[in-house]
């Protein structure tokens, strides 16, 4: 099974639910469905305290992106990394990535939360948001929290179709 | 190793060509001639058939050969349909063409590879390994135990450039799911780890050449099959008595059915309860995992001689699982007690033997009677007995998000000594290692008598009995094959074959009782390797697939052998792709029925 695919039958199920925000409201767990692929995609994560997170994104394939492994097979990679000694001083931290030509399929964000660089947080607010990199045109989006030491494995998942 | 199509000259070689020689070409035959830029033959060079053909509910076959002395091999392909062709030899570059449906001949020129690093690039992943140097041959030891549990050390996702940082948390992620590395090697391995990549990397002639491919691959054959894709974890493989190939899915709770005569494959969804949770009901260790899609954990299978189900160890949700074939239906067993059901052998009057890996038993499920038996095996100390009787509570304090695996962990990880691999003998009596105590046990299920033997090295992974009663074992941290006699009490060792001597992980391993072979996963080494016992030889089979992390092995009654890519993660490998493997040697007995052996 792929990720979250059985939370894909439930979109699908819902499936004359038009938008992602739609789908949301029917089905909180559901995925949001963009008509993306082939669009280059990006997504982001961010957020506000002085910590380290780590950006994990789950492809079709299976292939999951990381600092451990930044670049899949087929093309999507991670642009930027965060650690303790490049967190900026003030404003919000980022990690991204970028899926170029978007295969359809369902994606799977994760989010870790390894180190908390000093600053003994627990838990922290962060958000994640996906757009088209040529329009700047966000898709979709979602605030979660997240506990140190463990891994938000299902932060957010997004099925890209066909136009 | 690159996948080069320069320097390739490719002639499409006539019959007539081929009966000069004296090559017999059938007609769904691809007869393929391999040779050096002047002509010079290349011998035991490897040939894979890929297609990109898909069908849905078939897994079309991968076909591998080798050529003979005289650069000469023939592959039986499908008519009809274009594949792919990969020449691949150690000490060469690889070469792939495109091959048109209804060619049935081809000719390759295969360049020597003179560049140092390609050169240790194309080499496996133990030869890496073989040359870092840990501290002292213990902590070495010690790191491949813990540290090639899932995946190959030394390929080039682990030799990545990282800082200490990011291996600091990569090995947070292991302790996670499950790795069992001393708390003195977490401090320690960071820098270790680096320099030493860093030194191999700027010394790539310093990485020594694999075991050359020898007389047994010509005229061998393997058969892979895709199945699963990249969150996949396909653990341990079985093939029943009726000819069917089952897998498991470990990481997406799939039994995946496989027909190797017609590559028809059925996914057998394992069913899981409206409360499990996501990663596993005992302490959530695979919820760590992206791309995780399991609630039970499915682990390793056998089959009841009486009414061929199957019988499965959900390890992550301590649960034993019943699979009917003939109506593909499952029943959930949960365990009264006990925690991470682990190796699982069906004996001949059909009860179910486990061992159960977190909570330092042995289980049986008696069939007849629908009851559960558990040995407790003994402890090594007094905070390890303790220890283990206040998991139900850390079982439970871990499920409500208590951090576990920051507490310090020894070198011999007291506390879990981890019951592992286990095997029904010939006279009905139990043999199972312990990997974490050094320890093979035994037990009577008449007298319920129990019997441990300390092993003479490090981590017996898992065990298989022959014909005669003795215990063969994978000793996986320091590369090599035990042999335990019974009567006399007494281990012998055999060094593997894989070069460098010692290098090799070989997480498993099974006995033809007939052929008297035992069959050793070269898990480091992309090989499977067979010995026999009584000749005391080696025959080594090399894998299409690198970085080819094998768990399982089982021997069909024709002699071939079957097994499972399971590396964790699976981008791992060569192609990312998981796979099922069938090897058959020049000597099996093709007449006998490809199901399973005694």
């Amino acid at each position: 099974m792929k990720p979250g695919q059985k939370l894909v039958l439930i979109a699908l199920t819902c499936c004359l639910a038009p938008t992602a925000a739609t789908a949301q409201e029917a089905h909180p767990n559901a995925p949001a469905v963009v008509q993306g692929a082939s669009e280059d995609l990006v997504v982001l994560l961010s957020w506000q305290a002085p910590v380290d997170l780590d950006l994990f994104l789950t492809g079709p394939s299976g292939e999951t992106i990381y600092f451990g492994n930044r670049k899949a097979r087929t093309g999507y990679h991670i642009n930027n990394e965060t650690t303790c000694d490049t967190l900026a001083p003030t404003g919000l931290h980022r990690e991204s990535a970028t899926i170029p030509h978007a295969a359809a399929g369902l994606y799977r964000v994760s989010v870790d939360y390894i180190f908390d660089c000093g600053s003994g947080i627990e838990d922290l607010n962060a958000s994640v948001s996906f757009t088209n990199k040529s329009t700047s045109k966000t898709l979709g989006g979602k605030s979660f929290s997240v506990s140190l030491q463990k891994l938000k494995t299902v932060a957010w998942e997004f099925e890209v179709q066909q136009k | 190793m690159k996948h080069l199509k320069a320097y390739l000259i490719l002639w499409i070689l006539s019959f007539a060509f081929f009966g000069i020689t004296g090559f017999a070409v059938q007609a769904a035959d691809l007869a393929v001639l391999v040779a050096t830029k002047q002509g010079t033959p290349v011998p035991r060079v490897m040939i894979t058939l890929r297609s990109e053909f898909e069908k849905e509910g078939f897994a079309v076959p991968e076909y591998t050969a080798f050529t003979n002395g005289e650069g000469r091999g023939k592959i039986q392909i499908p008519e009809g349909m274009a594949f792919t062709l990969r020449a691949r030899k150690s000490g060469f570059t690889d070469v792939e063409i495109d091959l048109p449906a209804g060619q049935n001949a081809v000719a390759l020129e295969l360049l020597a590879e003179t560049d140092a690093r390609e050169l240790a690039e194309s080499y496996p992943a133990n030869t890496w390994v073989s040359q870092l140097e840990l501290q002292d041959t213990r902590f070495k030891e010690h790191f491949r135990l813990q540290c090639s549990f899932c995946h190959q050390q030394g390929s080039p996702i682990v030799r990545v450039d990282r800082t200490e940082e990011e291996w600091e948390k990569i090995i947070n992620r292991m302790l996670r799911y499950g790795s069992r590395l001393m708390t003195d090697a977490q401090e320690k391995l960071p820098a270790l780890i680096i320099a030493e990549h860093k030194r191999l990397e700027a010394n790539p002639a310093s990485i020594p050449a694999p075991r050359p491919w020898t007389e047994e691959v010509e005229h061998a054959t393997i058969t892979e099959w895709k199945l699963g894709e990249g969150s996949s974890q396909l653990h341990d493989v079985f093939l029943s008595d009726s000819g069917l190939v089952y897998v498991g899915d470990n990481l997406q709770d799939n039994l995946i059915e496989l027909d190797p005569k017609t590559g028809r494959t059925v996914t057998h969804k394992i069913p899981h309860r409206a409360d499990d949770t996501l990663g596993g009901n005992i302490g959530g260790r695979l919820k760590n995992y992206p791309g995780v899609g399991t609630y039970v954990g499915l682990h390793s299978l056998d089959e009841s001689p009486t009414d061929g189900h199957l019988f499965l160890t959900g390890s992550d949700s301590s649960r034993l699982v019943e699979f009917a074939p003939e109506s593909g239906e499952f029943i959930l067993y949960d365990l009264p007690q006990g925690f991470y059901p682990h190796t699982i052998r069906v004996d001949a009057k059909d009860r179910v033997w486990f061992t159960m890996a977190v909570s330092n038993q042995i289980a049986m499920f008696n069939r007849k009677t629908a009851d559960f038996t558990f040995y407790d095996l003994p402890t090594r100390s007094f905070k390890e007995k303790m220890t283990i009787t206040a998991l139900p509570l850390i079982m439970k304090l871990a499920k409500m998000g208590m951090d576990t695996h920051d507490m310090a962990i020894s070198e011999n990880s007291e506390g879990l000594p981890l019951p592992y691999g286990i095997d029904i003998a010939p006279d009905g009596t139990v043999w199972f290692t312990r990997l974490h105590s050094d320890e093979i046990g035994h037990i009577d299920p008449e007298t319920g008598e129990l019997n441990m033997y300390k092993t003479p090295f490090l981590g017996p992974r898992r065990l298989r009995t022959d014909g005669e009663g003795n215990v063969w074992i994978s000793v996986f941290a320091s590369g090599r094959l035990a042999k335990f006699d019974p009567e006399t009490e007494k281990f012998t060792l055999f060094d593997l074959p894989t070069l460098p001597l010692g290098s090799d992980t070989p997480y498993s391993l099974a006995v033809d009782k007939v052929r008297g072979h035992v069959w050793v996963n070269g898990t480091a080494s992309d090989t499977m390797m067979r010995f026999d016992v009584k000749k005391n030889t080696w025959a080594v089979f090399p894998l299409p697939r690198m970085r080819s992390f094998t768990r399982d092995v089982v021997v069909a009654k024709d002699g071939s052998i079957f097994t499972s890519n399971g590396s964790f993660p699976a981008w791992h490998i060569e192609d990312g792709q998981p796979t099922v493997i069938h090897i058959t040697p020049a000597d099996a007995n093709k007449s006998l029925p490809l199901v399973k052996s005694e």
